[in-house]
């Protein structure tokens, strides 16, 4: 009899230190938080540029708001930068016209968020498929024309300004923060918030809501079989994936200092991307995904100048040859399968070589 | 079990129609299934049978007509809600979820009655669900092989792993669309002896070409043709009825 | 009044152009069932090359003649290396795939030809006003609409009467059962996959002298294309046809009345029609 639902039995003698390793690199999904972790610390010593880690922690907490989506949803988002963008101006807002508070700014950003969310996905997901990724742009278009329309409100084109930095409280001290000076309190914040958010993520989907969620993308109609309010369970994730983006944007937004108007084709195209690069079977692929297009982007301008047609050249022969992602690739997943039983069966396959009790 | 006559109906439909453009697909039909019997629904193709399936489950709309499922008025409910009532089906074409594993497949149909939405703790520390899968794996005989990945079974086995899905529910109603479609003799008997196993704590309504399967099992068969009910009785009441022989089974008798 | 009738006009011969390109979509999505992403791209990829074959030959006519064969040539290439692997993946891969190529696409021209854009003259022979009635209308935007309208009805007459439109019919409604019959699905892919990319191509040109060539005009009328497709009926000749000329003139209109809305209307239709009749004015499921 197996602990653990979709895996097969734990070898019965103790791993020892190889097989752990084989563990955390190939192995289950709280083993990604570590290696979340591992990523945090190696962009604090190993990226020169400290606002570029910053940028990286933030845009990986919007790959894997995405990722919840695209990835184990099978819902294919095309205006993901919606979410991104209002919840920069939510933030942004409200520090400059109702608080000094960052908590109650990122909660403002995170909420409102998710009420857009809420009603959003509450249209597009009354269809499937390519509707409901036109739907998505569509929606992304709305949000552009509005912004750009309410020129009091957000600025217009020129965006929304001079967002003053809030201190970071937490109990017992207040920080104050300046992240174009000096990042690290930022820094510090964003891998905070960014490891929580990643926890519960991954929780969701290790949970029985995103077990039918994945069984969903699967088969809808199978999953209404099993008694399931498929749209519900859509609807939630839809929820929480524009949740998150928002706190992403919002963060963004406060370390930017401003929220600036763009286009909404290419920045939803950006973040889908990144998650497909990485590898959409898995909540750190998004991570990698997006440590790996904005490392890209940063060295490509400076030699290039025109990164987006190197990353957009990557990614079409990424769907092309290895759709599994990078992250993927590294765990030696078939193509095209979603790879969280195919390594079982080799991993089953090492078990049984190995001699039981 | 009990027999047909004098048991409670578990299901019962009354006047159920259903339009497809200008085609009468099911045309007032009327069907009482009791409680613990098997009940075979036959036909020629495009004859409603599985049009009258998806009436009962929920999957399309009546036009007309009425279901009434353990004493309760169920038409127009959604397919999800009349799962949960105690309605499973299992499919013509067979749907799993491809990329999961066997195991999970049916684990995810059996941690839906009790666990569907939580989202704050893991899928594994639910046990029951667990358990109730393993149970129903071992009872469709695909223990073996439930890493599997769902997709790389044989269509044989994803019959069963289908069936496994619908049982994991706790159904106290089965229907089955033509369980032995496309398989072997050898498969056909191992099907049809798994059926008359869950016989023995289900109501079975099933969808079925086989006739020599359908006479040998069936305690009721229902006779549709054109959406219309022919005829109804036990077996040897089919066999030997000379309109049931005209349309559907030709002679062949 | 004279206004009005003006802008209806403007009306059906922007929603000739968006008839146009959505006819492409509509093969291209009910014979392969693959929702083509770059649509757009190839919209303002033909727009280029017409601008380049005027700047080359001096001449509007150069360019609408050889778009059509060039683009042909263009989406068979494309079909054969980028489309085709990916037919036995699922349903979300061609999506992405195509969604990539307008990335590069558009970054291409970006870098070839500039951010900016250029105006395109309409070619000198129709820089006339044509009078119509009680309004004079320029003559070069009725070329346009009767054109299209040649179009449409030549591509129609290829689907009902000809043999290859009886296998691009069939192909449509039963893709598995015509392979069955023995045709070459996979030649005819190409084929059609072809013939929707010239389309966007063809109304690409015809639309330069209009809104002029700028790297992003694809992105922006795709939308606008899908709207149309998704309210005529997915799948629907005529449907896209009717929704084409319907929005174009509401677009239209919207621009003289209260023209800062007019950008949203088709997004607002189609949020209309996904809530009230997703199978849109004239579709099938």
């Amino acid at each position: 009899m197996s602990a653990i639902p979709g895996r097969p039995p734990l070898p019965a003698e103790r791993p020892g230190p190889l097989q752990l390793l084989e563990l955390l690199w190939r192995g289950r999904a709280w083993n990604q938080l570590a290696l979340l972790l591992l990523v945090i610390v190696g962009l604090f010593f190993l990226v020169p540029d400290p606002s570029l880690a910053v940028e990286v922690l933030i845009y990986s907490l919007w790959a894997i708001s995405l990722n919840l989506l695209l990835g184990y949803g099978g819902l294919v988002s095309f205006g993901h930068a919606l979410y991104w963008g209002f919840g920069g101006y939510a933030a942004g807002l409200a520090l400059l016209h109702f608080t000094h508070s960052l908590w109650v700014a990122l909660g403002a950003s995170m909420v409102l968020c998710g009420l857009l969310a809420l009603s959003s996905g509450a249209v597009c997901l009354r269809r499937r498929d390519v509707y409901f990724s036109m739907l998505t742009l569509a929606f992304a278009q709305l949000g552009y024309f509005i912004a750009f329309e309410a020129r009091p409100l957000t600025g217009g084109d020129d965006g929304l300004g001079n967002i003053p930095t809030p201190p970071l409280d937490l109990p017992g001290l207040s920080l104050e923060m300046h992240p174009i000076r000096d990042p690290l309190p930022y820094f510090l914040l964003c891998a905070g918030i960014l490891v929580l958010a990643f926890a519960f993520a991954l929780l969701y989907t290790e949970s029985p809501l995103g077990r039918v969620l994945q069984a969903i993308r699967e088969s809808e109609e199978r999953a209404r079989g099993c008694g399931y309010n498929t749209r519900l369970v859509q609807l939630v994730t839809f929820t929480l994936s524009g949740l998150l983006a928002g706190l992403a944007g919002g963060l963004d937004a406060i370390f930017n200092g401003l929220e600036g108007l763009q286009p909404y084709w290419s920045l939803s195209g950006l973040v889908v991307i990144m998650v497909i690069l990485g590898g959409r079977s898995t909540l750190f692929g998004s991570v990698l995904g997006a440590l790996v297009v904005l490392l890209l982007e940063h060295y490509l301008s400076i030699a290039f100048g025109d990164w987006p047609l190197i990353v957009g050249a990557v990614f079409v022969v990424c769907v092309l040859v290895f759709p599994q992602g990078l992250w993927g690739l590294v765990r030696l997943e078939p193509l095209g399968s979603w790879g969280a039983v195919a390594w079982t069966r080799r991993l089953r396959a090492r078990t049984a070589r190995e001699p039981g009790p | 079990m009990s027999g047909p006559n004098g048991s409670p109906a578990l299901l019962r439909c009354q006047g159920l129609d259903r339009w497809f453009g200008g085609v009468h697909a099911v045309d007032h039909v009327d069907l009482e299934v009791a409680a613990g019997s098997l009940h075979a629904i036959i036909g020629p193709n495009g004859s409603g049978k599985t049009t009258l399936f998806n009436l009962i489950t929920g999957h399309t709309r009546p036009h007309g007509g009425r279901v009434w499922f353990a004493g309760r008025d169920v038409t127009g409910l959604p397919y999800h809600r009349m799962v949960r009532l105690g309605i499973a089906k299992s499919y013509q074409i067979t749907t799993v979820f491809q990329s999961l594993s066997v195991f999970e497949n049916v684990r995810i149909a059996a941690q839906s009655a009790r666990w569907p939405y939580t989202f704050w703790l893991p899928a594994s520390r639910l046990r029951d669900a667990s358990r109730l899968a393993e149970q129903t794996l071992e009872r469709v005989g695909l223990q073996d092989r439930r890493w599997e990945l769902a997709g790389n079974l044989s269509h044989g086995e994803l019959r069963h792993l289908d069936l496994a899905i619908a049982l994991a529910t706790r159904p106290q109603l089965l229907l089955l669309d033509e369980p032995t479609a496309g398989m072997s003799p050898a498969e056909t008997e191992a099907t049809v002896r798994l059926i008359q196993d869950l016989h023995r704590d289900l109501t079975v309504i099933m969808i079925e070409h086989k006739m020599d399967v359908v006479l040998r099992i069936a305690e009721r068969i229902t006779v549709l043709n054109f959406g219309v009910k022919l005829f109804e009785g036990t077996p040897e009441e089919v066999r030997g009825h000379p309109r049931v022989q005209e349309v559907y089974l030709q002679g062949a008798l | 009044m004279h206004l009005i009738v003006n802008q209806v006009f403007t009306g059906v011969v922007s929603g000739a152009v968006l008839v146009l390109l959505a006819l492409g979509l509509n093969l291209i999505f009910g014979f392969m069932e693959i929702i083509n992403f770059s649509h757009g791209a190839f919209f303002m990829l033909g727009a280029y090359v017409g601008f380049y074959l005027l700047t080359a030959f001096g001449s509007f006519w150069w360019g609408l003649a050889l778009v059509p064969p060039l683009l042909l040539l263009l989406g068979a290439a494309v079909e054969r290396t980028l489309i085709k692997p990916l037919y036995r993946r699922s349903a979300v891969d061609p999506l992405l795939l195509t969604f990539g190529l307008t990335y590069i696409v558009t970054q291409l021209v970006e870098m070839v030809a500039g951010k900016q854009g250029e105006t395109v003259n309409a070619p000198s022979q129709l820089n006339f006003q044509l009078p119509l009635g009680f309004t004079s209308y320029p003559a070069y935007l009725t070329f346009v609409a009767v054109l299209a309208a040649l179009i449409v009805l030549g591509l129609w007459l290829l689907l009902e009467r000809t043999s290859l439109g009886l296998i691009i019919r069939a192909g449509i409604r039963d893709s598995t059962m015509i392979q069955i019959l023995g045709v070459d699905f996979d030649r005819f892919r190409v084929l059609v996959f072809a013939l929707g990319i010239a389309l966007a191509g063809v109304a690409g040109v015809l639309d330069s002298p209009v809104t002029g060539v700028y790297p992003e005009m694809g992105n922006d009328i795709l939308i606008t294309a899908f709207v149309v497709v998704v309210v005529g009926g997915m799948g629907s000749f005529w449907g896209a046809v009717l929704s084409g000329l319907v929005i174009g003139v509401l677009v239209s209109l919207t621009t003289l009345f209260a023209s800062v809305y007019a950008s949203i209307v088709p997004f607002v239709l189609m949020i209309l029609v996904m809530t009230f009749r997703p199978r849109g004015l004239l579709g099938t499921t």
